[in-house]
């Protein structure tokens, strides 16, 4: 997959999406099964694209959800409000493109 | 307890710089029927919920208005940011920037700081749950005017994402609702 | 269909405009239904929207896709 930056932010965005709206009805809904084969299949389908990405672009998550290279890119990868998407410190990720 | 993660829930770009629109969705940062208000009514209801689907459906829906809190303060955030001070004289923002600068503030557009007086938890799940579904209409219906008023398509856009939101969350509380008041009828046979 | 009964505050020679909700009894509530209540349908589990229109709709499901008519300026 040789998506940039915001088209794989994208679709890890639609496959949250749905995956949050499959959550939402099984609260209400808990033993309805089609509902919960579909959130299985979507959340497996999810968890490989953040691993993707994240290996590429740094962790989407942290306290321990996801490994970090260095140096730590927590704190040095785009924030969400950023939509320029640049990184802030030129030093430490210099390999880091504009995307 | 919470975990960030590093995105918006929806994708948003605003199309213009406009503190005018910026003072108007504040609404929904800060006010009576805004994002932060929802989130904080539901996390705070849910230790009396009787039913693991209430607590559910409680912690879910109100982590989500987090995600949306989110989404509104990185709008106002994007349709000050590269104003020169030149071009924030003069408009309603003005006022909210002789405070806080260019940085979002729970307030409602008017100017009125956010107050927990904005919700209740009454420890009753029935009254608890028709406040949430009020809550979720009255919200919807101020989405509604906010899209009246933008002329931003990339705001107007991500109105319309989050107005449809409230009217999902409103059909979820609504089956809340009955599973509540079936549990509390169960309640009264022995 | 039972007949519009006439309000009984209203003159008798104007017809009804407006049926009076007060006149018109619920005779036939099914027994689970009662008073002083809502009660809000649950949603049936039918058709989804791709994942792309999804996000752009605001909702996974199109029956609860209820979409808003900007007035007009």
């Amino acid at each position: 997959m040789n998506m940039n930056r915001k088209d794989f932010l994208r679709k890890i965005q639609e496959l949250e999406f749905a995956v949050i709206e499959l959550n939402l009805f099984l609260d209400t809904h808990p033993s309805h099964q089609q509902a919960l084969a579909d959130y299985n299949r979507l959340t497996q389908e999810l968890m490989n694209a953040k691993i993707m990405y994240e290996r590429q672009y740094g962790p989407l998550t942290n306290f321990g959800y996801a490994p970090s290279q260095y140096p730590w890119q927590w704190a040095l990868t785009p924030w969400p409000w950023e939509d320029d998407y640049e990184c802030k410190e030129d030093m430490a990720c210099g390999y880091m493109k504009k995307s | 307890m919470w975990i960030y993660e590093k995105k918006l829930e929806y994708p948003v770009k605003v199309s213009s710089c406009n503190p005018i629109l910026a003072s108007l969705i504040i609404e929904q940062f800060g006010g009576a029927d805004g994002e932060l208000a929802a989130a904080l009514r539901y996390l705070t209801q849910v230790w009396t919920m009787p039913i693991p689907q209430a607590k559910a459906i409680l912690t879910d829906i109100g982590t989500e208005e987090l995600a949306h809190w989110e989404i509104i303060g990185t709008m106002v955030y994007q349709l000050v940011k590269d104003l020169p001070e030149s071009k924030i004289e003069g408009t309603p923002f003005a006022a909210h920037f002789a405070n806080h600068g260019k940085s979002p503030y729970p307030h409602d557009a008017s100017g009125v700081p956010f107050t927990a007086t904005y919700f209740n938890a009454k420890g009753d799940p029935i009254a608890d749950i028709y406040e949430n579904m009020a809550a979720e209409q009255k919200a919807r219906a101020t989405y509604e005017h906010l899209i009246n008023l933008s002329d931003d398509p990339g705001v107007t856009d991500a109105l319309r994402f989050l107005r449809e939101r409230e009217i999902v969350h409103f059909q979820r509380f609504g089956e809340t609702a009955r599973l509540l008041q079936e549990y509390m009828d169960s309640k009264r046979f022995y | 269909m039972h007949p519009i009964p006439h309000h009984p505050n209203s003159p008798v020679n104007m017809p009804n405009p407006i049926p009076n909700p007060m006149a018109m009894p619920i005779y036939n509530l099914p027994p689970e239904i009662q008073l002083a209540r809502a009660y809000i349908p649950d949603q049936p589990y039918d058709r989804l929207f791709p994942l792309n229109e999804a996000l752009n709709k605001g909702t996974l499901f199109p029956n609860l896709y209820q979409p808003y008519m900007k007035k007009r300026k």
